[in-house]
């Protein structure tokens, strides 16, 4: 395997983790946001 | 006690409506009539006189409480009797009305009031000095406020905690936990208690109908103890109650669960876990159950499952991100070293050029630590060491970098040292070394010169005078006049020594230094250009002969004497000035003086006879000559041919004579070293070439002594050192260079050597004789030959265009058989075959590799060189070559077709070993190095070089 290739599969990877990340974050947030007002409803909001 | 209740308490309170009661007491909405503030009035139904102590702990209990979920005690007022506590006056209702109108709550709602509940629990169980124990929580003791809050009330039965819990007073069926029944669920025992006590709503206790036990009978007389567990089952009762709305079962082990459809699994585990039968498998303080409700939503299995999704989302894509980190850190570090070895590689090919082979081995094996595996860096290796290089002959050695170029220059008889003039010092180097030996100031005139008599001693224009120096002792030996021109006789007894264009001469005796005599020059003066820091035009002749008896010099009106140094004295005029010559070369051999004098245009050449001082012979032309005299005779060079001649006959001897201009020469007993077009080139005395190189640098200085050759240029300070070698050991096979032939083979058994070409044969055996010498039939209408080593012996095969073969025995030169086949293709390309390759070898274009399996092309060949045959030996892939200039040679190539090595004159491959035939009629054999024996070589010459 030339070092080009290799050089490009671990930039690829490594912005395919970036890219992943930014998509679990959106997921996680939206997701969050649900089960939040679904545990409000089931223990109140969080007190503070 | 309604009836009797005043409208007033102690003159401060209106007493208002009854809100509530309950087994002691009577709660009045009361006034206070100054503040207008509303209270509630407790009325304890218990006398003053009946239950003094049980009142004044109540009061001590309640009067220091202050939190927000628990009711504020302002007074405490005894008034005909009856005993009255002020306190805060709590608007709503308790939480048993609304259960017993049949609500419940969400339990979103529940979370919350449990909240508030355990902080007014852990309050009260945190007061000193034990704390309080509520004893009573049940729903009709939490009051929900309007701001939907609530207030834990009535602390009728509330115990100060002792250091080991409290006695219990009273308690509520459902609420009271199992202590309060004084039964004992630990590790499954249930014992029975008993004690009195009573009041509405609150059951008494009585005696149990649990499983009896042989503690029972002492257990009858002992109290109930209760601490904080208690308290916190009641408050768990409580929460189920409110929750489910259904009042928990009497005894703990009765109570229903709690359906997991309906609530959420993290409350139901803090209720249940409150209301554990086993109170030491309860919460062991409000504070640890307030921790849980109040972490219900991070305790809650989705929130878990998410942080943990979370969590390893996180994990995985660092990883991942990590790795591709690694990965094109790697790449570029792999890259890095790679990259760094390519340029290592050319640095040492650069060294190479510039004839440091030393430095370019070091340069070499730095690009071999960096990329073992790299191509170019075996090659730059190989070229370094010229493993390959059988031949006999002058090699790049070393370079010497002097502090500017050299003015002058000159070497030692046997080659050891060589001294460089530059501005203004001498500079004294060993040639194998490369090193300076010794720096000595010298005349700061570009016209300084330095001069050997022997191996050891030089005379030089030094500062201030001619200095005579012992290299190897380090000393000068003796000093005289400022001087720049030197010419030392051959003998190495007489020093001449002019001074710029002063118009004498000093003659001094080399051994002693005296000065013996002065020849002076009249009115007559040697040329000096205008600036003499910079530049020496060397068209002076100024030479003594053998014996230092006679001086020749050249003058700036051209003109030429000889001048005699004898006793006798006198002087010669050889050249009239008015011929114009502005440059002159010659000196003294034998009893001649021989020189050329130039001008443009014109150039002449002569021999005197310094006896007769008569002309025995010369010529003129056009063209420059160039005359050069040493001990071994008189040489000339013209264009592109240098001969020595007879001063006597004049009978001319090629030295040299090739087809490019010769620019400049140098030469000894031994070896002539021409410089002509780019190329160096060395001839032994028989006129036979032993090395050539293509050299770019200037090379206006050039010398030769015995096994050393020294090269440099007015305008660079490096000078070259090149060594002749003698690879005699690698030997196979020597024969007449004269002989005419393409190709050299050497028979299978090793008996025979086979010269041969299209027109020719010759066979020898292998101690040199000769066997047979052929002329081959019909060689015009040859197609191509063929040497065939093979179990049927070793013969030529030469194949005609008609398709005829006819192959010649290696063994006697005879004709062993003719066939005749189908005309060769002649149209066709040639391809051979390795393990892994098959290479194309067109007949017009670029030879190349392919792949066998996947058919890709592998890499493009030699460009320039026509490929004749390919050999596999091991891993390597011998390829060899002829170029149109008939030259051969060979390339060997890893399994990508990356050179390893250069094989210059490659003629065949036996086996493993390589043959070489060189154009001095000399057959060298080597075998392949691998890379780790190339490296082991280079450590060895390297700890040599030190």
């Amino acid at each position: 395997m030339s070092y080009d290739l290799l050089l490009y599969i671990g930039v690829a990877v490594c912005a395919a983790s970036v890219l992943g990340a930014i998509i679990a974050a959106i997921i996680f947030a939206v997701s969050r946001r649900g089960l939040n007002k679904a545990l409000d409803a089931e223990y109140g909001k969080r007190r503070h | 006690m309604e009836n009797e209740m005043p409208l007033t308490i102690a003159g401060t309170y209106k007493v208002g409506a009854k809100i509530g009661s309950g087994g002691a007491s009577v709660i009045y909405l009361a006034e206070h009539m100054r503040l207008g503030k509303n209270v509630a009035l407790k009325a304890d139904k218990r006398t003053l006189s009946a239950n003094p102590e049980n009142l004044r702990r109540e009061v001590e209990t309640l009067k220091n409480l202050s939190h927000s979920y628990i009711p504020q005690v302002y007074d405490f007022i005894v008034e005909e009797g009856v005993v009255y506590t002020v306190m805060d006056y709590i608007e709503g209702e308790s939480l048993d009305k609304p259960l017993k109108r049949g609500e419940r709550f969400p339990q979103a709602q529940v979370a919350k009031w449990a909240c508030q509940l355990l902080e007014a629990v852990v309050y009260l169980h945190g007061r000193p000095p034990h704390g309080i124990l509520h004893a009573d929580i049940k729903p009709a003791n939490v009051m929900m406020t309007p701001e939907n809050n609530i207030c834990l009330i009535d602390f009728n039965i509330a115990l100060a905690l002792g250091a080991k819990g409290a006695v219990a007073v009273g308690r509520s069926a459902g609420y009271a936990s199992p202590e309060h029944y004084g039964l004992d669920y630990s590790a499954y025992n249930v014992t029975r208690s008993v004690t009195a006590a009573s009041g509405a709503g609150t059951e008494s206790l009585k005696s149990s109908s649990a499983v009896k036990s042989s503690a029972e009978s002492v257990a009858a007389k002992k109290p109930i103890i209760l601490d904080v567990r208690s308290d916190i089952y009641g408050l768990g009762a409580t929460l189920y109650h409110i929750m489910t709305g259904e009042r928990p079962a009497k005894y703990a082990t009765e109570v229903k669960p709690i359906s997991a459809k309906e609530y959420s699994l993290p409350v139901i585990r803090a209720i249940e876990k409150a209301m554990h039968p086993d109170p030491d498998l309860r919460y062991q303080s409000a504070g640890e159950m307030l921790r849980d409700f109040e972490r219900l939503r991070e305790d809650d299995p989705r929130v878990k499952r998410r942080k943990r999704a979370a969590a390893i989302t996180t994990a995985a894509l660092s990883l991942s991100f990590i790795a591709g980190g690694l990965t094109a850190f790697t790449a570029l570090r792999l890259n890095e070293r790679l990259q760094g070895a390519y340029a290592l590689a050319e640095y040492s090919e650069n060294a190479l050029d510039e004839g440091d082979a030393a430095l370019a081995v070091d340069y070499a094996l730095q690009a071999l630590t960096k990329r073992p595996d790299a191509a170019e860096a075996q090659k730059a290796l190989t070229d370094a060491l010229n493993v390959y290089d059988l031949s006999d002959g002058f090699k790049k050695h070393k370079t010497i970098e002097l502090p500017s170029a050299p003015l002058y220059m000159a070497i030692s008889p046997g080659g050891k040292t060589a001294a460089a003039v530059y501005a203004y010092d001498v500079a004294v180097f060993d040639t194998e070394t490369a090193e300076i030996i010794a720096t000595l100031p010298a005349e700061k005139s570009a016209l300084s010169e330095v001069e050997y008599i022997s191996e050891d001693i030089i005379i030089y224009a030094g500062e201030n005078g001619i200095k005579a120096y012992n290299i190897s002792e380090r000393k000068g030996l003796w000093s005289g006049k400022p001087a720049t021109n030197l010419t030392v006789s051959a003998d190495g007894g007489t020093v001449a020594a002019a001074y710029k264009d002063e118009n004498f001469a000093t003659i001094y005796d080399v051994k002693s230094g005296v000065q013996v005599r002065q020849a002076e020059f009249d009115e007559k003066r040697q040329k000096v250009v205008t600036n003499d820091s910079f530049a020496n035009p060397g068209d002076d002749l100024f030479a003594l002969n053998g014996d230092g008896s006679s001086l020749g010099v050249s003058f700036a009106d051209g003109s030429l004497w000889i001048y005699d140094l004898t006793d006798a004295g006198g002087q010669v005029k050889i050249l009239d000035g008015a011929l114009g010559y502005t440059s002159f070369d010659g000196g003294f051999f034998d009893g001649y003086f021989a020189f050329s004098a130039s001008k443009k245009g014109s150039s002449e050449f002569s021999v005197i006879d310094t006896v007769t001082m008569e002309r025995t012979g010369g010529f003129e032309s056009v063209n420059p000559f160039s005359a050069y005299v040493d001990s071994s005779g008189v040489y000339m060079r013209t264009e592109n041919i240098l001969v020595n001649i007879d001063p006597a006959t004049g009978e001319q001897t090629p030295i040299v004579n090739i087809s490019e201009s010769i620019s400049r020469f140098a030469r000894d007993e031994e070896h002539t070293l021409i410089s002509a077009g780019n190329e160096h080139i060395f001839f032994d005395k028989n006129a036979v070439v032993i090395s050539r190189y293509k050299d770019e640098y200037a090379d206006d200085i050039m010398l030769i002594a015995k096994d050393t050759a020294v090269i440099g240029g007015l305008n660079s300070p490096v000078i070259r050192v090149m060594k002749r070698e003698d690879r005699q050991g690698a030997e196979a096979f020597a024969y007449d260079p004269s002989y005419e032939h393409d190709e050299a083979r050497i028979s299978a058994d090793g008996k025979t050597v086979m010269l041969f070409s299209f027109k020719q044969f010759r066979l020898y055996d292998i101690n040199g004789g000769v066997i047979a010498d052929v002329s081959i039939p019909g060689s015009e209408s040859l197609y191509d030959q063929r040497y065939l080593r093979d179990e049927n012996g070793s013969r030529l095969e030469n194949i005609y265009y008609d398709g005829t073969i006819r192959a010649y025995s290696a063994e006697n030169g005879e004709l062993s058989y003719e066939t005749k086949g189908e005309n060769p293709d002649t149209t066709l390309y040639e391809e051979f075959f390795t393990d892994k390759l098959m290479i194309e070898s067109p007949l017009h274009g670029t030879p190349a590799a392919y792949d066998r399996k996947s058919g890709e092309l592998v890499r493009e060949l030699e460009k320039d060189a026509y490929l004749t045959y390919v050999t596999q030996v091991g891993e390597m892939i011998i390829t060899e070559y002829i170029t149109a200039d008939g030259e051969r040679y060979g390339l060997a190539l890893n399994e990508k077709c990356e050179t390893l090595a250069r094989l210059p004159y490659l003629c065949d491959i036996i086996g493993d070993e390589l043959v070489f035939d060189y154009p001095n009629g000399r057959l060298r054999k080597s075998r392949l190095y691998d890379i780790d024996e190339l490296v082991e070589l280079a450590g060895i010459r390297t700890a040599a070089n030190r």
